[in-house]
């Protein structure tokens, strides 16, 4: 089992700060779903550890997505919604990402542009449109694996990744490389 | 239109592979403390429900606070969504919570989690 979650923990972490573009909030999600998955499930056939742990990767990932939508919400009640309206104003953060980091002649740098832009797209994707492009895109699930990891119907796999991939080149396909 | 989507879908996948090998050494330190802490976890035997004072107060309190709120703000458009709102913040991450047969039968189940939400 050591060996197996030494083998996914990075993608897992990947894919989580993706989601919440937070350091602390990923490393939970990861902990949390390896948690589970030892939990639940290190008694199973290690070949179905890798879709287990993606199923429940997923889920953690929507729940906690879930949580913070219901915190925001609570907290605009509550009357603290004026850092969220000093955010917006503060303009789209994908242009802010493209627009500060022309690609230079160091390969370096302009890689780390391309990190940083297609995170911050990746970002601004609804949840769904986000989980099924980096599960078919990245971890190269076919679209039984990636809806049986999301927990939806094939068909909404294809209308998700469908919608991904169309605003993601709207964003970045100009301003790469 | 295909060829330049696929080199599109070629490039996302390299560089979100070149992340992957670019995260720092702290976070993996912290990643490999989570590993072990998960595994350790998984030796250890469960504590039953009872005794789980601080998350069962915990829970408690976030219902009594959000109930007593819900009299308190103007009212919502879905009373609905405020009780939803309620039982999903009660549940806040305790990690025995995740131990429940009734998630397990959920995931074990492949139970549909349509929304278009996020």
């Amino acid at each position: 089992m050591d060996r197996f979650l030494v083998g996914v923990e990075r993608r897992a972490y990947r894919m989580a700060w993706i989601a919440t573009s937070n350091r602390e909030d990923a490393l939970d999600i990861v902990q949390d779903a390896m948690l589970r998955l030892v939990k639940g499930y290190a008694g199973h056939p290690e070949a179905e550890w890798g879709p287990l742990f993606q199923r429940i990767v997923q889920s953690v990932i929507h729940d906690w997505y879930r949580r913070n939508q219901v915190r925001n919400r609570w907290r605009q009640w509550l009357g603290f919604a004026k850092g969220a309206a000093d955010d917006e104003l503060a303009g789209d953060p994908l242009e802010t990402t493209i627009a500060s980091h022309a690609p230079g002649p160091d390969g370096q740098l302009a890689s780390q542009h391309a990190i940083d832009a297609l995170d911050a797209a990746l970002h601004a994707l609804p949840l769904r449109q986000q989980q099924a492009f980096l599960l078919r895109q990245w971890e190269g699930l076919s679209v039984a694996e990636t809806a049986a990891a999301m927990g939806i119907s094939a068909g909404s796999v294809k209308t998700h990744y469908f919608r991904a991939v169309q605003t993601l080149r709207d964003k970045l396909e100009d301003h790469w490389p | 239109m295909n060829e330049r989507q696929d080199d599109f879908l070629r490039q996302t996948k390299a560089t979100l592979d070149e992340a992957e090998q670019r995260i720092d050494g702290a976070t993996q330190t912290r990643l490999n403390a989570a590993r072990r802490e998960a595994l350790a976890a998984g030796k250890r035997p469960r504590r039953p429900v009872w005794l789980l004072p601080a998350s069962g107060l915990a829970a408690a309190a976030t219902v009594a606070v959000l109930t007593v709120s819900l009299w308190q703000v103007p009212p919502m458009d879905d009373s609905f969504a405020a009780l939803e709102d309620i039982a999903l913040l009660s549940d806040e991450a305790d990690p025995e919570f995740y131990a429940d047969l009734e998630f397990y039968a959920w995931i074990a189940e492949g139970a549909p989690l349509e929304d278009d939400n996020g």
